[in-house]
């Protein structure tokens, strides 16, 4: 076991516990990094992770403190590095891997669907395969179709790996430490507008929380109930959680009241929590940055149906990225963004058709 | 209030901001107005030409921003009083 030393927020002279307000990013990576002082089983490999600390600030100053053995730079050769990985933890190591953009899991989706997410099943159960993948998604800044997806459903779909996506930085840290503990797959997905990283632009204020110093775990298969409603349930993935938000106060204005939940796990999916807040508002919209078809969206209206079809009071409704790639111009961009207008639209349809 | 009833002035440092022209952002308070904070302890964070940098306490006391986020400053602008 490697000391960890005291970070700054620790120092014993520090008296009275503050709360501290933390970005996405910043909340996950210290999650990484009481998990690699407490476990030399753990270490980070990927793209611009040790000199850079990852492009979207996942890996920041683990380069200089866990040392080149422990936090590695990896050159744009997934299908290599990521299938090495995926080795590494069936010999009882414990990755964290960095694949920059999720925009990029094709060239190394042999690796993740064949060997990371089947061999604890094709082997019996003899070989654990605990490696985290974390990833960005999500459009909204113009860096055009091939930099800008989500491609939740082409995750979610494959059995044998989880899914997350945390939408702020206290389920951020919580999820964080569940992955690296967690003995499977996971892969850790999240928007890039919203893990405050500087250039990104102006922070989601709804992606700050209060995060605890000492570690804490959220568990996976829990769906997040960010505000409570009675006509109409908005169920977000990603950014599209805090569009929902936004959606929410406008509603409020007309008079309606919105539940909004995060779904922030993807596989396992909360259908009963899903279910629950439906069963109470009788009306869905499902917000999801993936796009329209064959996505999670669909699976979440289909997963509510299933249980129950005579749930709705009036026809679901998916606010997804059309199943066009997304453009790089930024009026064409945000027309097809699931954003508050968008979702407002659609939750008035819900109302509409009673 | 304070223990010694001294104020530090925190301002924008010449590291932050080199020249005249140089300018950034507080992008978030880590720690909140009113918060006591100690010398070292990682305050905030700001932004120069999209490079973040982590801004540490540079004395000890109570907390009390005067700089909001977002908002453009410049090499000696006021970010903070710490009451000592």
């Amino acid at each position: 076991m490697s000391t960890k030393e005291a970070a700054p927020w620790e120092s014993p002279t520090s008296g009275e516990s503050r709360s501290r307000s933390l970005t996405i990013c910043r909340a996950q990576r210290e999650a990484v990094d009481w998990e690699m002082a407490h476990d030399e089983r753990v270490f980070m490999m990927g793209e611009d992770v040790a000199g850079f600390g990852g492009v979207f600030g996942t890996a920041d100053g683990l380069g200089d403190k866990f040392g080149a053995d422990r936090v590695i730079d990896m050159p744009i050769s997934e299908t290599g590095w990521i299938g090495m990985a995926a080795g590494a933890a069936m010999e009882g190591m414990r990755p964290i891997i960095e694949l920059a953009y999720v925009d990029f899991i094709g060239v190394c989706y042999n690796a993740i669907v064949n060997h990371a997410a089947k061999t604890y099943f094709m082997s019996g159960g003899q070989f654990k395969v605990p490696m985290v993948l974390i990833s960005g998604t999500g459009a909204g800044y113009s860096n055009a179709a091939q930099h800008s997806q989500c491609l939740h459903a082409t995750l979610a779909h494959m059995p044998g790996l989880k899914v997350v996506s945390p939408t702020n930085a206290y389920d951020a840290k919580g999820m964080m430490h569940t992955a690296i503990r967690d003995d499977n797959f996971v892969v850790f997905l999240v928007h890039k507008g919203a893990s405050g990283v500087g250039f990104m632009g102006p922070l989601v204020k709804t992606s700050l929380s209060d995060v605890p110093q000492e570690d804490y775990t959220v568990p996976f298969g829990k769906i997040k109930v960010y505000r409570e409603g009675t006509d109409v349930t908005i169920a977000g993935v990603g950014l599209a959680v805090h569009q929902a938000l936004e959606s929410a106060d406008s509603l409020a204005k007309m008079g309606i009241s919105a539940e909004v939940i995060d779904i922030r796990s993807l596989v396992p999916l909360d259908r009963g929590g899903i279910i629950e807040s439906v069963a109470k508002t009788g009306r869905l919209v499902v917000a999801d940055e993936d796009y329209h078809s064959y996505g999670v969206s669909g699976e979440v209206i289909a997963s509510v149906i299933e249980h129950d079809a005579t749930i709705f009071k009036a026809p679901p409704q998916r606010v997804c990225i059309p199943d066009v790639s997304i453009p790089f111009s930024r009026p064409l961009e945000y027309s097809i963004l699931p954003l508050e207008e968008r979702i407002t639209s659609a939750a008035l349809k819900t109302i509409e058709n009673v | 209030m304070s223990e010694n009833g001294k104020v530090f002035e925190w301002r924008v440092s010449d590291e932050l901001c080199p020249t005249e022209e140089d300018s950034g952002s507080i992008v978030l308070w880590i720690l909140s107005d009113g918060a006591k904070i100690n010398q070292g302890d990682i305050v905030a964070e700001f932004m120069v030409q999209k490079i973040t940098h982590e801004l540490q306490a540079p004395a000890s006391g109570i907390l009390h921003i005067k700089l909001e986020p977002e908002i453009e400053a410049y090499k000696g602008d006021l970010l903070a009083l710490i009451l000592m």
